[in-house]
């Protein structure tokens, strides 16, 4: 569903963050994305939720090669993917409930379908008392918490989750993980990019690598 | 999620409600950011051309319609001049003018005007001319065409001229078409006045599109992650300049209405210009409404093809 080969990436003019990056995820896979800070871990989940696109080499998301993909297809193709961005990018002049449902509302459909989910998954990820409360308003744990409704309200095929427990205390680090877990048993298949060496640990789950530009795979 | 919104606040009264929509603290609805001063400006920006625009609108009605009535009222009519002249009476002029317009077919009804009616047709011009009762004044005759008529004026103008001296035919021909000529250029002049402030009100609101998207960057990046369209992000913004546009529209619109009442008004007490300007009648005022509409419609479509055409070169 993911195919990465031999992709390059350089923002402008710059080095090449990113050199002869090849791996593919399979539907229903669950992956962490490691590596030192500016690695290019973020750099990497841009190509893959196509905000960047890469310098050189091939991707194809869910068989779409990216290099041909028109623009009037992305939306099509984002909607199937969750993005928890590492620096949450919630939009400040909407309330919490609004940002998490921002998903729901850009397809088109009525508010009274989506709702109660997604009164439910804000309740389930503990913010159900702060629904109306504007991001700003909210600690870092709790906009974490928001950033990650907002990515699976959709029910993605894929979700590509940035640091997704950075805020938030070990305890509430195993819950989301839980979360991206049962995601993953439902279908969806998850990459979480992390430093946390607990979530990596207590998942078993295979490692992707990044390191001096190259990415390299362990099971 | 907007009842929610307000729930905590104290509830507007009418006229703040009111008050809000004109000066645009309306309670934000859309997934773009209010438009606080920006939007506050544009209003304003917006108000003004759409001021101007009923202005120029209802010169053109006026005029239009002026030039209507002047032409209905004068192709039905002919006056007949009859100037003093030393070999015959006035009197005598007079009948041997009516006797030949009893012999023209398609005459409804030819009268000599009386002394004071030409006086007061005069008084304007002249002043009170009480005092100068001895000044030579030319006679005239009113004359009616029954409706459609079909009268030969250069035949008439000729027998007219041979039945006595001094008698001259004044058809208005000659001064209805100035005046329409004039009332013509007015027009295309309003035309062009119009045409103006809709190419200003389009590269406004096209400038204060891009702005407001630079602005809401970030907004407009999040929503194409999440799989929102460019339809989407048009819609939202084009939905708040509609509000602008209609807000700014409604204002111009009600600014204008007051000017216009006052002119009429200033006009009823005569002598505030130098012709007697009719002002809009009654109704006319409905025609005002095309222009907010007009407004709106410009301020929204122009917001949607920037945005469009803006998006449609990002990556
Ligand atoms: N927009 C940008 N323009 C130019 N350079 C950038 C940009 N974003 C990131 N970089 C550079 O690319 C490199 C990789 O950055 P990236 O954000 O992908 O790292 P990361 O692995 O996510 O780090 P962290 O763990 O700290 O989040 C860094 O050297 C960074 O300076
Ligand atoms: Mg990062």
């Amino acid at each position: 569903m993911v195919r990465f080969e031999n992709v390059g990436m350089r923002y402008g003019m710059g080095p090449e963050i990113l050199r002869d990056v090849s791996f593919h995820l399979e539907p229903g896979s669950l992956h962490f994305l490691t590596g030192p800070s500016g690695a290019g871990k973020t750099s990497l989940l841009k190509l893959m939720f196509l905000a960047h696109k890469p310098s050189r080499g091939l991707i194809s998301m869910f068989g779409h090669d990216v290099a041909t993909t028109s623009r009037a297809e992305l939306p099509g193709l984002r909607r199937r993917i969750g993005v928890v961005f590492q620096e949450f990018r919630l939009l400040e002049h909407l309330t919490t409930y609004e940002n998490v449902a921002l998903p729901l509302k850009v397809t088109g459909r009525n508010e009274s379908e989506y709702r109660d989910d997604v009164e439910e998954l804000l309740t389930w990820v503990g913010l159900g008392d702060r629904m109306q409360a504007r991001p700003s308003t909210l600690s870092g744990g709790e906009q974490q918490r928001a950033a990650i409704a907002r990515a699976v309200v959709g029910r993605p095929a894929l979700l590509l989750a940035d640091e997704p427990t950075g805020n938030v205390d070990p305890e509430m680090g195993q819950r989301l993980l839980r979360l991206f877990i049962e995601l993953n048993r439902l279908g969806t298949s998850v990459l979480i990019a992390t430093h946390d060496r607990a979530l990596v640990d207590a998942s078993h789950a295979p490692e992707l690598i990044i390191q001096n530009g190259e990415l390299t795979y362990r099971d | 999620m907007t009842d929610a919104d307000t729930s905590d606040k104290v509830s507007l009264s009418p006229v703040s409600n009111w008050m809000a929509l004109i000066v645009g603290r309306t309670p934000r609805s859309g997934i773009m950011p209010p438009a606080d001063v920006t939007g506050a400006t544009l209003v304003l920006v917006i108000a003004a051309m759409s001021y101007l625009a009923c202005l120029a609108f209802g010169a053109m009605v006026t005029v239009t319609r002026s030039a209507n009535d002047w032409t209905a009222q004068l192709e039905g009519s002919l006056t007949i001049q009859v100037k003093p002249h030393a070999e015959i009476a006035t009197e005598d002029q007079i009948s041997a003018a009516l006797a030949v317009l009893d012999d023209v077919e398609g005459i409804e009804r030819a009268s000599a005007l009386s002394e004071e009616d030409i006086r007061a047709l005069l008084d304007p011009w002249l002043g009170e001319t009480t005092e100068s009762e001895d000044l030579p004044l030319p006679s005239l005759i009113d004359v009616e065409l029954s409706p459609g008529a079909n009268v030969d004026m250069s035949r008439l103008a000729e027998r007219l001229a041979a039945a006595a001296p001094g008698i001259e035919l004044d058809t208005h021909r000659q001064w209805l078409s100035e005046l329409l000529a004039a009332a013509r250029s007015a027009v295309w002049l309003s035309i062009g006045i119009l045409t103006l402030i809709t190419l200003t009100t389009v590269a406004i609101v096209v400038f204060a599109t891009r702005a407001s998207l630079a602005a809401n960057h970030e907004s407009v990046e999040v929503l194409h992650l999440v799989g929102a369209p460019d339809e989407f992000v048009a819609n939202e913004v084009q939905r708040h300049f509609l509000q602008l546009g209609l807000r700014g529209g409604a204002s111009g619109l009600a600014a204008a209405i007051l000017t216009f009442l006052a002119i009429t008004w200033l006009g009823s007490e005569g002598g505030a210009f130098l012709l007697p300007v009719p002002g809009l009648m009654l109704s006319d005022y409905p025609w005002l409404l095309l222009v907010p509409a007009s407004v709106a419609l410009t301020t929204t479509l122009a917001a949607r093809m920037t945005v469009l055409r803006v998006l449609g070169r990002m990556i």
